[in-house]
């Protein structure tokens, strides 16, 4: 087997840093020929970091002293030449094109299900079509998705820019009797609740939050009717925002 | 630019969870930059930021405190040393620390094995299951539960390729051995069982 077509299959045990010397070099040389390859590494080594998240352990408090020691005797490396980036335009849209934008991100994202047409009804019927369009076709905006445990798709993309995101949940089914999924902003190590989510008799639902303030990510939980003051667990879905 | 800025930081914050959730991302960069310009200060914060989670991933597959300890100030420093380097487009900093942190874990475990405790590691290990001693731990962070629910989603051989590889620092060839399957299984498994992990976990898509 030549290492071209085993390329795909050696990104699993790059990203886990489960190839020996000399594969793992002859891999590197191949993923700077291969943008594809690159990519996928690249987001499964990031995947595999959050594997470190379950093994929490502070070092002994002797090792901070040690580092700072060690650090004020390292000389740090000259930062690579800057390449040439081209700058940033912001583009103006017209509102075919921002809503036309808008269904083909959350499309991408969506997979199956999310059609162009449902997409649009879903925001006419929350009456925010332009504010979601709007934050959606931002120049800054980023998606990201997660399944839902107990079924569905939960897409949330944010806008730095406009401070907000739009949620976008597809698939997921009604809440248990007596039941509501709530919204929670996550912050530094603290949550606080960003709203009760009513899902639309016509999914996608889709609904924007505002004056989002400072958020490193969006949860997901089942709640008691009404909702609560602190989320109940599990977290059946979580964005961490990128 | 610091993140969704805007509103008084966290002044309606409801709940706390005394978790270990992720630190916030914005805050992490903007202390990379810092130390890139080799500010000290800022490294002292990354470090209390960070540490808990590099010392306790590599104390899991070192399995030696005094190991660990070494490995860890080693990981600190590279990070001082390469901070100037980082690039925000190849992830966050976050990813970029543990990734750090990960492969000089997995190098020390290499570095030893030529010496004869490696069939003692390997044959310990074949009697643990990778996730016991995690489920005792009382801490219930947000993401830390995310995880072990995303993780309960793969299929058994997955969830064994992945966790044996990155909390043992096994080679996909020794994994292969431990879980009796032949080489072409084993890879296939791993990058299956983090496709499945980064889907659910929805980490950060690369644009």
């Amino acid at each position: 087997m030549t290492l071209d077509t085993d390329a795909h299959s050696l990104a699993g045990p790059y990203a886990l840093d489960a190839l020996p010397e000399p594969e793992r070099a002859r891999f590197e040389q191949h993923l700077e020929e291969c943008p594809a390859c690159r990519h996928e590494a690249v987001e499964l080594s990031a995947t595999a970091t959050h594997l470190a998240v379950l093994s929490g352990e502070a070092p002994p408090a002797h090792l901070r002293e040690q580092v700072r020691a060690r650090i004020s005797q390292v000389r740090q490396l000259p930062p690579r030449p800057l390449l040439e980036r081209p700058v940033a335009r912001r583009r103006r849209f017209d509102r075919r094109k921002l809503l036309l934008a808008a269904a083909a991100a959350v499309t991408l994202v969506g997979g199956v299900g999310v059609t162009i047409a449902q997409l649009s009804d879903s925001m006419r019927a929350a009456g925010r079509q332009d504010q979601i369009t709007a934050v959606v076709a931002a120049p800054d905006a980023e998606t990201q998705h997660s399944d839902v445990a107990g079924g569905g798709r939960f897409t949330a993309v944010v806008s730095r820019q406009s401070e907000a995101v739009v949620v976008i949940v597809d698939r997921m089914p009604r809440p248990p009797r007596g039941k509501t999924y709530q919204l929670w902003l996550e912050h530094d190590r603290r949550v606080r609740s960003a709203g009760l989510l009513d899902l639309d008799d016509d999914q996608p639902t889709t609904r924007i939050l505002r004056n989002v303030g400072p958020a490193d990510a969006l949860n997901l939980t089942i709640e008691p009717r009404g909702g609560s003051t602190r989320p109940s667990l599990p977290v059946i879905a979580r964005l961490p925002f990128g | 630019m610091p993140f969704l800025r805007g509103v008084g930081p966290g002044d309606d914050a409801q709940g706390r969870p005394d978790d270990d959730s992720r630190p916030a991302r914005g805050l992490l960069e903007e202390l990379v930059r810092e130390v890139a310009r080799g500010d000290e200060h800022a490294f002292e914060r990354l470090y209390a930021e960070t540490s808990e989670r590099v010392f306790g991933m590599v104390r899991r597959v070192l399995r030696n405190q005094a190991q660990a300890e070494e490995v860890t100030q080693e990981i600190f420093v590279e990070i001082w040393r390469s901070a100037t380097r980082h690039d925000p487009a190849k992830g966050s900093a976050l990813t970029w620390i543990l990734t750090v942190a990960h492969r000089r874990a997995v190098d020390r475990v290499r570095s030893e094995q030529a010496s004869s405790d490696r069939e003692i590691r390997v044959a310990q290990a074949s009697h643990e299951v990778p996730f016991d001693d995690v489920e005792e731990q009382a801490v219930l962070a947000l993401e830390h539960q995310q995880v072990r629910r995303c993780l309960v989603g793969l299929t058994p051989v997955q969830h064994e390729a992945v966790t044996l590889a990155y909390y043992s620092g096994y080679t996909y060839r020794e994994v292969a051995t431990l879980l009796s399957v032949n080489l072409a299984t084993v890879k296939t498994r791993m990058r299956d069982g983090l496709i499945r992990l980064r889907d659910c976990l929805g980490v950060e898509r690369q644009a």
